[in-house]
């Protein structure tokens, strides 16, 4: 392939340039796959040196220490007690406590319990379900046995799971407060060592809100993603692991681990078109054209009317703009829920139609042939009714920052609407917009509003209960509210995760906004 | 004026019908009126030709000089024709000729008004120069680069000269392309100076005017149709909600019709208030459902936004180790669909008691909690707040909470109220959440989840104009406080959502 030097490169065309970088990207592939692996590895190995350090002077503060520093190892907060340092040593303190008494009375239970083992496995943590046993008992206390159900509780798979999970975070907070708590009597050691002053409790104080501001705020927000967030994510990926459905719902029956034979239930492609993989397989491919069409004719659309109601010599722009707004103002579920009713069979459309003599028109349930393709299109154009308002606010604000002498020195030179609006407005809007469509995309892709109300999935004709118009995210909603499959929604939430990302990356490398910020001539 | 000793030109003649344009325009005369000013063109600047029809009063004044204007006009190109071939006539050399033609030719276009052809010509022959110029600075900067390089042995003072080449090619490219955009610029300005250009515009802004007229027309018809198409469905459950048919049987009829008006039996249009005074009398459960979401909307409209707005301070103005990391983990989580975390917390919470009779709780613990992720639009907010107002602050003496409420805080009203009004509108239209976590308890229902069963298969056949009803109940409030709040809805929208 011929490369360009720089002067060269310069001179070629528009069209030319495009397909130099492009072939020259996949020409560069293989160096920076090269160059990435590297750096993972350096990274890796950074993190190794700093386990090292870390290590290093965990031992040598103990070595060095006081009786006080090494006392600390074990009562957390001791030495900032003991040398004046109320504050920080009572909060070391409470945390210890809490920590160990957690684990030792509930923690050690369920982490034990997370291996999930089933009752054959014979190890003393296997779990037992619930079972309903026949109990005969003696209550009159002469001989005879009045005899009844009694119901025997065994353990709860998903409880073990995500108490499990919680007591192993506990743990890991443990150790982080023990390490910092490390530091702080290496800190005592060096400040006494060099007869510097320690902090005192009202520094700690003022500290509090000020220069460890963040810690303050950052707290609350972070503890509610932690708990609400993460946790219940982590939880999923495990649960994608087990064999959670409707046979092995807690708390009459357990689940257990089964590694990756889900996976390879995902993959068989082999029986026809009822399998699973074929089902997400095929929602995948109309969740990716379905998010290209919502965000891209929203987009373009709702561009167009910013255009039109923003011309120059238009009056009432603030009517306009007002009506059309009030589509965001009324909650979505009562329009969409109202417009699914509209073109139902026996909704006002067909009903016009049936009342003039003419065929139903089956929106919802699609053609007798093409079964699915009238309701996708149904749920594209009434998408564009529910986002074009939103996207003309938005395109309007970056409108009307376009410098107006761009659009006058091309008019003195003899250029059309079209070309102005091709040449001008349309590559300024891509540029500011850019990441913005990315994130519409994404959003479009887990949009789960507009699907359920207007066609609850479409006709439910795919296997393992999808519909012609489910995305991946109602189908998650359905397999886990009408079928109780939830390894099966945890596995299509871990490759939705997988394509948003991989997506998100690819078209974030290609935006030319990350490249160069005022070059877009 | 006297234009029978003027040398006249088509610029002349241009200008002057563009004069009489104006002053047709400004004064409004029409042909046949103003007889006053007929006399005093009479008086001083008639033809004689023109005499005649002059006297007869069926020509203006503007007429007459005009007429009188383009006659010298033909006179002046006439005599001009005749003095270029008396010239061409006495050369006899072809060199000359041809020199003397392509003056010639050069004097009629600028009398003929065509002085950005004369102008053309020289400046294609500056730009012809100037290329070629720069063509030999480069060439000959190339060559003294490669004698140098040429001359060293292969190592580090070798690429060293490479580089500096490398350097100073794009440097001269760069000054070059510099060069030729100013020349381009300055052509392209005295282009715009010659007569046939500003002609040209001159004619381009009449018709123009009158496009102008025609695509605006368009443009109102276009957004008359998008109005309507956008507010019929609105329109149409208001209608619907009103509906008060009675039926065969004598009941009021409430499912889904293929009308939209009907009329009852004595011809009166089948309106009423039904609808809504079901909704008041009769045991729906519907008030029960307004005021949990009511309840629901305002608490969690106050703590998210404490939480959004303790997150963007601290993401936008704070500079901590792990922020970075921060920002990039909750970008990531928001990859994650949404739902996948409800399963768990629906689990967590009903261990805790926070579902079915507790689901109010157990929404707006779930709503508050994780909504520091959604920091997005205030973290740019703040963003454009100039940091030297906090480093005055700080230089004052206040502490970074005090930054927080006495300088930041008051800077952001409209972002604070579209985030108050974002959160409290969420509630009213969340359905997934809702109907999961008070999953068959009706008395916590929202009114999201309650209508949604309305419309079950079993019960729409009575309970669909109530629906409609209901819906309308339940909009009113919401597109009121979202209207009147409007501007910082816009202002939230496209101020911190968009900025790359």
């Amino acid at each position: 392939m011929q490369t360009y030097t720089e002067l060269e490169y310069l001179g070629l065309s528009r069209m030319q340039k495009a397909w130099y970088s492009f072939l020259m990207f996949w020409v560069l592939l293989p160096g920076r796959l090269w160059k990435f692996c590297k750096f993972i590895g350096r990274f890796f190995k950074k993190c190794g040196i700093n386990i090292k350090k870390d290590w290093v002077d965990i031992t040598r503060t103990f070595k060095y220490g006081d009786w006080k520093t090494k006392l600390s190892y074990f009562v957390l907060g001791f030495s900032n007690l003991a040398h004046g340092q109320i504050l920080r040593g009572v909060v070391f303190l409470v945390f210890e406590v809490v920590f160990i008494v957690y684990t030792a009375i509930w923690g050690w239970y369920w982490m034990a319990k997370l291996c999930l083992a089933v009752p054959e496995s014979g190890s003393k943590f296997a779990q037992t379900a619930t079972e309903v046993g026949e109990v005969c008992i003696d209550i009159t206390g002469n001989g005879d046995l009045v005899c009844g159900e009694e119901t025997i509780y065994g353990d709860n798979s998903l409880q073990i799971l995500i108490y499990g999970i919680a007591s192993i975070a506990v743990c890991i907070c443990l150790l982080i407060t023990w390490r910092m708590n490390v530091k702080q009597c290496r800190m005592i050691q060096e400040n006494l060592a060099a007869n510097k002053e320690l902090a005192t409790n009202k520094d700690d104080g003022m500290a509090i809100i000020d220069k460890k501001f963040h810690v303050t705020v950052m707290a609350l927000p972070l503890i509610g993603i932690l708990i609400f967030t993460v946790m219940p994510i982590i939880v999923m990926i495990l649960i994608a692991f087990t064999n959670f459905d409707l046979g092995h719902q807690p708390p009459t029956n357990i689940f257990t681990w089964v590694g990756w034979d889900n996976w390879n239930e995902l993959f068989t492609w082999g029986n026809g078109s009822n399998t699973f993989g074929a089902t997400f397989g095929e929602l995948l491919a109309w969740t990716l054209i379905w998010a290209l069409f919502a965000t891209f004719t929203n987009y373009f659309l709702g561009m167009a009317v910013a255009i039109l109601i923003n011309k120059k010599g238009i009056k009432l722009k603030k009517v306009w703009r007002t009506i059309l707004v009030i589509t965001i103002a009324v909650p979505q579920f009562i329009s969409l829920l109202y417009i699914s009713k509209i073109f139902d069979e026996s909704g006002l459309i067909n009903g016009i139609r049936l009342s003039n003599g003419n065929d139903g028109i089956p929106f919802w349930t699609g053609g007798e042939r093409f079964r699915g393709l009238l309701p996708r299109v149904m749920v594209i154009v009434i998408n564009i009714w529910v986002g074009v308002p939103y996207l003309m606010l938005i395109t309007t604000g970056v409108l009307m920052n376009i410098p107006a002498d761009l659009y006058e020195s091309a008019k003195i030179d003899g250029a059309n609407a079209w070309q102005m609006f091709a040449r001008i407005t349309l590559p300024y809007m891509m540029f500011v917009n850019g990441p913005y469509l990315l994130t519409s995309f994404v959003s479009n892709m887990n949009n789960f509003n507009v699907i359920y109300f207007l066609t609850g999935g479409g006709p439910k004709i795919l296997g393992e209960n999808a519909g012609k118009t489910d995305l991946l995210v109602t189908w998650i909603y359905s397999l886990t509210v009408t079928n109780s499959e939830y390894y099966k929604a945890a596995i299509v939430g871990i490759l939705v995760f997988l394509v948003v990302a991989v997506i998100s990356l690819i078209v974030y490398q290609i935006l030319p906004s990350n490249k160069n910020e005022e070059d877009f001539s | 004026m006297d234009y029978s000793n003027m040398t006249v030109n088509q610029a002349m003649v241009d200008d002057l019908v563009f004069e009489h344009e104006q002053e047709f325009a400004q004064e409004k005369i029409h042909h046949k009126s103003d007889m006053k000013k007929l006399k005093f063109a009479a008086e001083k600047r008639v033809c004689r030709s023109n005499w005649k029809e002059f006297a007869n009063g069926m020509l203006t004044r503007h007429q007459v000089e005009e007429t009188a204007i383009r006659m010298r006009y033909q006179e002046c190109l006439h005599e001009l024709q005749n003095k270029q071939e008396l010239e061409l006539g006495t050369l006899t050399d072809p060199d000359e000729i041809e020199a003397c033609k392509a003056r010639q030719q050069d004097e009629i276009n600028i009398f003929t008004g065509r002085d950005d052809i004369v102008l053309k010509a020289k400046q294609q022959k500056e730009s012809a120069e100037l290329a070629s110029k720069q063509k030999e600075e480069l060439a000959s900067l190339t060559a003294t680069y490669d004698e140098k390089i040429a001359a060293l042995p292969e190592g580090e003072e070798k690429d060293a000269l490479v580089a500096e080449k490398k350097n100073a090619l794009a440097d001269l490219n760069r000054a070059q392309i510099h060069e030729s955009a100013n020349c381009v610029v300055n052509q392209k300005r005295d282009m715009t100076a010659t007569h046939h250009y500003k002609q040209k515009q001159r004619s381009h802004k009449s018709s123009l005017r009158r496009n102008r007229i025609i695509v605006n027309t368009t443009i109102y018809i276009v957004l008359v149709i998008l109005s309507l198409v956008w507010l019929s469905p609105f329109v149409l459950l208001v209608l619907q909600s009103f509906r008060n048919e009675v039926g065969s049987g004598g009941e009021i009829v409430r499912s889904m019709s293929g009308y939209v008006f009907t009329f009852n039996d004595d011809g009166s249009p089948a309106l009423g208030w039904d609808n809504y005074i079901y909704l008041f009398t009769e045991e729906t459960g519907f008030w029960r459902w307004y005021l949990n979401t009511f309840i629901i909307a305002v608490v969690v409209a106050a703590g998210v936004t404490v939480m959004t707005i303790l997150t963007a301070y601290g993401l936008s103005r704070l500079r901590f180790r792990g922020r970075k990391l921060i920002m990039n983990l909750m970008l990531v989580l928001g990859m994650f669909p949404g739902f996948l975390t409800m399963i768990v917390l629906y689990w967590l919470l009903s261990w805790w008691g926070l579902t079915q009779e507790g689901a109010l709780g157990g929404i707006m613990l779930v709503d508050i909690a994780s909504s520091g992720m959604g920091y997005y639009v205030t973290k740019g907010f703040f963003d454009t707040i100039p940091r030297s107002l906090d480093e005055a602050a700080r230089v004052d003496g206040a502490t970074r909470l005090q930054v927080l409420y006495k300088v930041i805080l008051p800077m952001s009203g409209p972002i604070i109220v579209y985030v108050v009004l974002t959160a409290f509108m969420g509630p009213w239209a969340d359905y997934i959440m809702a109907s999961y976590i008070a999953f068959k308890e009706p008395l916590t229902y929202n009114v999201a989840v309650g209508l949604y069963e309305w419309l079950d298969k079993d019960s729409i056949g009575s309970m669909f104009t109530i629906f409609c009803a209901g819906g309308v109940l339940v909009a009113i409030p919401v597109t009121i406080l979202f209207m009147a709040l409007q501007r910082f809805y816009v202002e939230g929208v496209t101020g911190g959502a968009v900025k790359g």
